[in-house]
């Protein structure tokens, strides 16, 4: 029976100071609703400089550039980069797979959640944070400032791993519910046996700046099994019949790396960034450095 | 591939297949372990399965090797055999041929190794329900061990079988054979007759094969053999010269048996020193393929025989042996032995009321010195004369004593011929007269008929004597015999039915005394025959396998025997005689208290049929052709072990499997 998670599990206050000094990255820029703190790819009011453009008629004559008039007698209208709210996005796996391993990898996930969350909190980004399994929901929509991490922290440590995943049906309901564009984090085992292709291509298809980190735990990834096993599926109680073998391990392995290079091909065709990580790999690591260096963080 | 015990295999595997499934089908008790997704796992498993050959059998491998281990149990109690020649019979007759040609030479082991070999083999192949019976023959069979089941007993006969010399003969073995192997059953009982199998280890070189019939059951000819190469001495004749009885010829015929033409020395060796040597040459009998039948298809090519010819002085009694030098495949007819005697004058007692043409030809013959002496006695005289004057040494003082119409009892050992009078014995009698009657047949190739025109004998009558069985029929006519020669406790009786003269002795009974030279060559004949060893030159041989009795003196109860391989067999006296058969190998068979004249017999083998080593490839009986195969065939070969070693192999493989934990 899940336990709920206590919110210092998931992010402690030492932890909480080091992540104020990151901000989420988006390589798009995105409209929002409100002015944010950051820039859109807009050509807005903003103080910051983006272009020039030759003047129209009915143009607001407060963005003309007057010393380029003085200079060279043409009417050029300044265009700035206008500053909107990034919407940070965080799709979480919480079916029962997901609570598998040590640490299990639902806690992993939220851990990781609760960190981006945190960090898009402080920057004033709007973040929305999606729990799916084989239904859409609990979700947590458009929550910004710091203030509210508290809320952000309670929802997350009441989440618990239960039913089948489908993530084809929660990326489909997360892009009809949310149609602004923003960064999206989908954080899954991707052990999905209705695929991942689906779910993912509706993502892309909304061009949101998707990540995607796929995380195991070590039990699946060197299986430490011997004998003659019946392996119970902890989603859907399907089993499967084995001797474990030196070719039999090989083989699940061998299928593992493939699983994961499918999906990382997938992804990468597509733009989508994707990252592999176990659950043994230190949370903290992880986030300080690991999604550092691949671009989400700086 | 037959099996011996097939009612065994159903109920083994209804007793062990059911089990083995139901264990398989119920499966081990696998542990349940709670995991993220079987996604993988089934993949992996799926994947093994498609990548390894065979997919679907190996999914249940071990199943399928337990019942091949089990198969293979249960076939090998099922006594499997190879299927060879041999049919179903139960009863095997194995008939080991060790005649002398039995003892070539193949390349380091002779034939009769070969044959008790292949013998051993057929033991060892033979299966719980059959039985077997070992018979060694050579010029006799002997039954070395009754139908039994036990292959070590078997076994042990066919090591016990040794070689002879003696020539090879088929019938007897054959006919024994067949007397052992029908059932006895009680009268009015119906039995089953089981068919027996007569398996022939043997050359095919058997003299009288021709006559041999198999009434019931299969015979089978196992050839042994394939050297062809012999040359071999075929008759040894030493005979005194008549008129000088110093004077011996030794006279040796060589015979080559092979392909190759051959050059050979013959040595004459006399107390075993050599005396004279001479060579002959001699052209091959034939090619490969004519000598390997049964009989040459036309007469023997010239220059195939030789004969080498001695003439010696020698007047005292001598051991001969005629040697082939040089060495080829069989070597028990490259020497040949002869016991040569003194030279003695025939002594002839005649015994007649009077008779003036018996008389006559004895004159005439001692005169021409073929007979020593000649004395003549009436009736009465003979029987009243002292025992001295008759006997010496238990033996008739006189090498031949003729009888002429004198029915006697008195008649110590010794060489008698009658005319007119059978000699009084239990089982001879006179039936009645026989008168004007044609003789019906007689054997001209008998020593005592050789060169006597009998068809030109006239005879009026003649007395109707019944004689036994065992008599030899010289001359007979409707009636009976007319001429019988009847050999028994050392003596010799040659007995002519008719007179010269009739009944009352005042006319001739025949013409035969007065046409021609016929008569007295038959008297110089029978005289010489009956005088035996003192006339011809030497003690009459042996074939090996044959028995001969010699005389000792009185006294001892036994006398050894020595033997030509210097071994000495101990032997009853009897009467004053000894009997001796184990002749089986050829040489001088000594004695170590004979009377002169009889302190040796010579054994010889001088039989075309065992010096003509070819192996017979078609060995005809009287009832065709025989089946024939080597010695080197398997017949039902057990499979057993093989099958039993196949569960074992299978076992170990699936134990590697097992712990290799390579499939599912």
């Amino acid at each position: 029976m899940p336990v709920a998670t206590r919110k210092s599990d998931l992010l402690d206050p030492e932890f909480m100071s080091r992540l104020e000094q990151l901000d989420i990255v988006s390589r798009k820029i995105f409209a929002g609703k409100m002015k944010g703190e950051r820039r859109s790819k807009r050509k807005g009011q903003s103080v910051e400089f983006a272009d020039y453009r030759n003047y129209v008629v009915g143009d607001d004559l407060r963005f003309l550039d007057w010393n380029i008039y003085g200079r060279l007698e043409r009417l050029f209208i300044k265009l700035f980069f206008e500053e909107e709210d990034l919407h940070v996005n965080v799709l979480v796996d919480m079916s029962k797979s997901m609570d598998f391993g040590n640490p299990s990898k639902s806690l992993y996930a939220r851990r990781v959640a609760a960190a981006i969350a945190y960090i898009g909190l402080v920057n004033y980004n709007r973040v929305s944070l999606v729990a799916f399994s084989d239904q859409y929901g609990p979700e947590m929509v458009g929550v910004r400032g710091r203030r509210l991490i508290h809320q952000v922290l309670g929802h997350l440590s009441d989440l618990q791993a239960d039913g089948a995943g489908n993530l084809s049906a929660a990326c489909r309901q997360f892009a009809i519910r949310h149609p602004q564009r923003g960064v999206v984090l989908v954080l899954s085992d991707f052990m999905d046996k209705g695929g991942y292709e689906t779910g993912l291509r509706y993502l892309i298809g909304r061009h949101y700046d998707l990540y995607v980190i796929q995380m195991l735990s070590p039990e699946e990834i060197e299986p430490n099994l011997n004998g003659d096993l019946r392996l119970r599926d902890v989603e859907d109680g399907d089993f499967a019949e084995v001797t474990i073998s030196r070719a039999l391990i090989n083989r699940y392995k061998q299928n593992l790396n493939a699983y994961c290079s499918q999906l990382r091909d997938f992804c990468t065709r597509r733009g989508v960034t994707y990252m592999f990580t176990s659950t043994a790999v230190p949370f903290d690591q992880l986030v300080l450095n690991y999604l550092r260096r691949r671009g989400l963080l700086r | 591939m037959n099996f011996l015990a097939p009612w065994l295999m159903p109920v083994v595997a209804a007793a062990t297949i059911p089990p083995l499934l139901l264990l398989y089908f119920l499966k081990l008790k696998r542990r349940e372990v709670p995991i993220a997704s079987t996604l993988l796992w089934r993949k992996a498993v799926e994947d093994l399965q498609v990548n390894s050959p065979f997919q679907k059998l190996r999914n249940n491998l071990l199943l399928i090797l337990q019942l091949l281990a089990l198969t293979a149990a249960i076939l090998a109690v099922g006594e499997p055999m190879f299927a060879g020649h041999r049919g179903v019979e139960k009863a095997i007759v194995l008939m080991i041929d060790h005649s002398g040609s039995m003892a070539t030479d193949e390349g380091g082991e002779t034939r009769l190794e070969i044959a008790k070999r292949a013998a051993l083999k057929e033991i060892e192949d033979m299966s719980t329900d059959q039985r077997a019976m070992v018979i060694a023959f050579a010029d006799r069979a002997r039954v070395l061990c009754p139908f039994t089941d036990d292959k070590n007993a078997l076994r042990r006969a066919v090591e016990s079988i040794t070689q002879t010399d003696a020539p090879g003969r088929l019938v007897e073995a054959m006919a024994l054979a067949e007397a052992h192997s029908t059932p006895v059953g009680e009268v009015g009982v119906e039995i089953e007759i089981a068919e027996s199998q007569y398996v022939v280890f043997t050359d095919g070189r058997l003299a009288d094969a021709a006559q041999t019939i198999v009434q019931r059951g299969q015979l089978e000819i196992i050839r042994v053999g394939a050297s062809t190469e012999n040359v071999g001495i075929v008759n040894l004749d030493v005979r005194r010269h008549y008129e000088a009885p110093e004077r011996l010829s030794v006279l040796a015929r060589v015979r080559n048996f092979g392909t190759q033409a051959s050059t050979r020395d013959v040595s004459l060796y006399v107390d075993g020193e050599l005396k004279a040597v001479q060579t002959v040459q001699l052209a091959p009998l034939g090619n490969a393929n004519a000598i390997s039948q049964q009989s040459l298809a036309g007469p023997s090519p010239d220059g195939v025989e030789s004969n080498a010819a001695f003439e010696l002085f020698l007047d005292t009694a001598a051991r001969i042996e005629v040697r082939l030098s040089g060495q080829d495949a069989f070597a028990a007819d490259d020497r040949a032995y002869a016991l040569a005697t003194a030279p003695r004058p025939v002594s002839v007692l005649l015994v007649t009321p009077g008779n003036r043409y018996l008389g006559h030809a004895l004159e005439a013959l001692r005169r021409a010195n073929l007979l020593g002496s000649a004395e003549t006695w009436t009736p009465e005289e003979y029987e009243k004369k002292p025992t001295e004057d008759l006997e010496v040494d238990g033996r008739c003082k006189f090498d031949v004593v003729i009888l002429d119409g004198h029915s006697t009892e008195r008649l110590p050992p010794g060489n008698y011929l009658f005319f007119a009078g059978p000699p009084v014995l239990d089982d001879v009698r006179i039936r009645g007269t026989v008168s004007h009657q044609a003789f019906l047949d007689w054997d001209d190739t008998h020593p005592i008929l050789r060169h006597v025109p009998v068809q030109t004998m006239v005879v009026f009558s003649w007395l109707d004597i019944e004689v036994p069985d065992q008599a030899i029929k010289l001359i007979e006519a409707d009636n009976g015999p007319v001429l019988s020669l009847l050999s028994r406790d050392k003596r010799q009786y040659l007995v002519c039915s008719f007179g010269i003269f009739d009944e009352d002795r005042r006319h001739l009974n025949t013409t035969w005394v007065l046409e021609g030279p016929g008569f007295i060559i038959f008297l110089q004949n029978a005289l010489r025959y009956l005088a035996g060893a003192s006339t011809t030159g030497q003690v009459p041989p042996v074939k090996p396998g044959e028995a001969f009795e010699l005389a000792v003196r009185p006294g001892p109860s036994t006398v050894r025997i020595y033997r030509p391989d210097g071994s000495a067999d101990s032997v009853p006296v009897q009467r004053n005689t000894v009997t001796y058969g184990r002749t089986d190998r050829v040489g001088i068979y000594s004695i170590s208290n004979g009377l002169p004249g009889n302190e040796a017999r010579a054994v010889n083998l001088l039989d075309e049929t065992e010096s003509w080593i070819a192996p017979n490839s078609q060995l005809q009986i009287a009832s065709g052709e025989v089946q024939q195969r080597t010695g080197k065939d398997r017949v039902n070969r057990p499979l057993w072990p093989w099958m039993l070693g196949a569960m074992g192999l299978i076992l170990a493989v699936e134990w590697l499997i097992y712990n290799k934990r390579v499939l599912v």
